[in-house]
């Protein structure tokens, strides 16, 4: 116990002959958090993907135009949903038009995919991963990343295939509107000529 | 009674070092381009000093930053680390009032700060005095629209400012 106290005695005294002994140096950790902030362009936004070409496989068909937009600012990783609706409120960003006319009043609905990619840090990336294309039927979608962009910008690009046969399994269940000479032809087996349209609902969420 | 023994042998030869740094917490950064300012008033840089003494300024971080280590995998993992940085900007002033001159500097970067040659000569050579620091400590963050990003998170840096006899 004499010990104890004893080398106890050494310290304290060691200790404060430190402190006495002029405390020659400050040092300042400095700490601040910048937040997670994410802001989206300006919206709604209108973009036509073009008109229809009749093609060999006997439909009109539209490769549609590449939209291309400065979609956000966000300075943290984030996921991506995509939702959407159309006129005939089928909860999916399938282009649609309601037939005019005395003996109109349906809906005709058309086979529709997109290709959508989302750029980051110099990186395009499929925003339906190894797919490629999405249906419309595979809406609404959510799609992490991981990353920050470390100079905040998310930039989107989207074509639209609209009544392809060739991607046409991709929105299974939506057939392909023929042109053809057939009179067994029911009302929603054509596409009346017009202006078709959807909306698409792009939400970004920080993660 | 042994480990007793050592914990406070510990804590009394380790006081005086825990003593002398302190934290400075900025304000957040919810916005980008907001400015964030920390500030200490009367921090304590020297007691019982005498004599003139060189002041030098001494970085481990000068400038806010954060070490950002991100994993990606494909067939292996690769982790590739960045250092995310804020531009950081210091004023403040150096004083021992009725004793020193106080030495004041303004929106100095930690650059301008380490080339700074600060000395203080005290009034009374004879008399033991005591050195503070006022110190203000300002971020400020891009605007969305300049196309630079900081990324969110905690930043931090740390000083040490040192007296020097010479």
């Amino acid at each position: 116990m004499k010990k104890f106290f004893g080398i106890l005695a050494i310290a304290i005294a060691i200790g404060f002959a430190q402190s006495a002994s002029a405390q020659k140096s400050a040092t300042f950790n400095l700490k601040m958090t910048v937040d997670k902030y994410i802001e989206a362009m300006a919206s709604p936004v209108d973009f036509n993907f073009g008109t229809t070409q009749h093609t060999i496989l006997k439909a009109e068909e539209l490769c549609g135009n590449i939209g291309s937009w400065n979609l956000a600012y966000a300075n943290c990783p984030f996921s991506v949903t995509i939702s959407g609706n159309n006129g005939a409120n089928q909860g999916v960003p399938r282009f649609a038009r309601q037939e005019t006319g005395a003996h109109g009043g349906d809906w005709d609905i058309l086979n529709t995919v997109y290709d959508i990619n989302f750029t980051t840090n110099g990186v395009t990336s499929s925003f339906a991963g190894f797919l490629g294309y999405l249906g419309a039927r595979d809406f609404p979608r959510t799609k992490n990343y991981g990353e920050a962009p470390h100079n905040g910008q998310i930039r989107m690009d989207m074509k639209a295939f609209v009544n392809t046969v060739a991607n046409c399994l991709l929105d299974h269940g939506i057939s392909i509107k023929g042109t053809l000479i057939d009179p067994n032809f029911k009302n929603s087996d054509s596409a009346d000529a017009g202006e078709y349209t959807c909306s698409m609902v792009v939400t970004l969420a920080a993660l | 009674m042994k480990k007793r023994m050592k914990l406070l042998l510990f804590l009394v030869l380790l006081m005086p070092l825990i003593c002398c740094s302190q934290d400075i917490v900025l304000s957040n950064i919810n916005i980008p381009g907001k400015t964030s300012v920390g500030v200490i008033n009367g921090a304590v840089l020297g007691e019982n000093l005498l004599g003139p003494k060189r002041i030098i300024f001494v970085w481990e971080q000068g400038d806010l930053q954060k070490i950002q280590t991100e994993k990606k995998s494909s067939k292996f993992t690769v982790e590739t680390s960045h250092v995310e940085k804020i531009p950081t900007l210091y004023s403040g002033r150096i004083f021992s009032p009725g004793i020193i001159e106080p030495f004041v500097f303004k929106d100095k970067t930690q650059e301008e700060l380490s080339i700074l040659e600060v000395k203080v000569f005290p009034i009374r050579l004879e008399e033991p005095y005591t050195l503070f620091i006022d110190l203000i400590v300002q971020v400020s963050s891009e605007p969305v629209k300049s196309n630079k990003s900081i990324d969110a998170g905690d930043y931090t840096a740390k000083i040490s400012i040192k007296l020097i006899e010479f």
